[in-house]
């Protein structure tokens, strides 16, 4: 942490200049729902490509969605796996659990992001 | 006398309508659906279905490491070869083959819904078949696995992202006391798959013992074993 600490201002002012300015930033208000929202999906084991909130459909911002999924595999997964109807030897063992599940995240995360690619007249959530 | 599925006043085939409804449902209630992604939404809809289409991830069969096929623990990764076709690109399926393929919805299932994918009737007259295995059942979640087969004395282009299925829905008469119970078991069989999927399978003792078979006869599998012994390291 110490040598990222370090080395984070230097990253910070590459991505200001490489972007200029156009680099995505996390504003919060609304972009916090859309990751509990993205997160809320993957814990029921659904691609998080199509987001409900209020009763209308978004998609989600792509590198809204990366972070959120990335969050979601740090501290989510066990959410998931109490949800699922397991074996007791499955649940015995909660590594190899975790690793299956952690690499179905990455398989739902990334079928959202071809999906996000298609055309479609849904607004972006927090766009 | 009421059945008690009779206090249901849910029944027979949803319509375009109720889908519509539950899609927009939060996802953390029971009932809602998902379709994700619904392109063309406006013609997606027939009254009683809606439209799929073909993914981009195939497993074509192979000829396995031994002069048979048999379905067992070791099985799942000796008889598909994964092959990813874009979108814009085309697969060619020779006449009288078959591949797996998988729908480019992932669908997520309410509790109390089951549902049947069945051919387009426009690719069924191309004597392309998508379905073997059409059943959907309740809380399924994960795009749907198609047995292609092209029945046809001709190779047939598939088109990832085009039309090739139709989704039928139908209510399952859960019991009203029972809903809550049924809606929070996630089965783990082919829980969220997002690429058609190679069939997992115990061995066959193992199954038939389950039904009192003690004996069943297996080929045994070869062993791998080096036949030229490495050469001996040179004494300096």
């Amino acid at each position: 942490m110490k040598a990222f600490r370090d080395i984070q201002p230097y990253v910070g002012h590459l991505v200001t200049r490489t972007f200029q300015g156009h680099e995505a930033r996390f504003h919060g208000g609304q972009h916090f729902e859309c990751v509990e929202a993205i997160q809320k999906y993957l814990g029921w084991g659904v691609v998080p490509a199509t987001l409900v909130n209020n009763g209308r459909a978004f998609y989600p911002d792509p590198v809204l969605l990366i972070n959120a999924a990335y969050l979601f595999y740090l501290e989510g997964i066990p959410v998931l796996i109490n949800r699922i109807k397991q074996k007791r030897e499955e649940r015995a063992n909660y590594i190899s659990q975790r690793e299956k599940w952690g690499k179905s995240v990455e398989q739902w995360t990334l079928k959202a992001l071809e999906d996000l690619r298609l055309p479609n007249d849904r607004e972006f959530w927090a766009w | 006398m009421v059945s008690k599925t009779a206090e249901h006043e849910r029944r027979g085939v949803l319509t375009s309508h109720e889908i519509k409804e539950r899609l927009l449902l939060d996802i953390n209630l029971p009932s809602s659906m998902v379709i994700t992604p619904l392109l063309e939404e406006k013609t997606a809809f027939d009254i009683d279905s809606v439209d799929l289409r073909l993914g981009t991830h195939f497993l074509f069969p192979r000829v396995p490491p031994r002069a048979y096929f048999c379905p067992d623990e070791d099985s799942k990764d000796s008889f598909h070869m994964r092959v990813h076709v874009p979108l814009g690109d085309f697969v060619v399926l020779p006449p009288h083959h078959t591949v797996l393929g998988a729908t480019l919805e992932f669908i997520k299932l309410l509790f109390d819904v089951a549902g049947e994918i069945l051919t387009k009737s426009s690719v069924a007259r191309t004597f392309t078949l998508i379905e073997t295995a059409p059943w959907i059942h309740p809380n399924y979640r994960g795009c749907l696995t198609l047995e292609i087969a092209n029945v046809s004395n001709t190779a047939m282009l598939l088109y990832p992202g085009r039309r090739i299925g139709q989704m039928v829905l139908m209510h399952v008469a859960v019991q009203k006391s029972k809903e809550s119970e049924v809606a929070a078991i996630l089965d783990n069989t082919y829980f969220g798959p997002v690429y058609p999927e190679a069939p997992p399978f115990k061995n066959p003792e193992v199954d038939l013992s389950n039904i009192g078979i003690p004996s069943v006869r297996v080929i045994p599998k070869p062993t791998w074993r080096p036949t030229i012994k490495p050469p001996k390291k040179k004494k300096r």
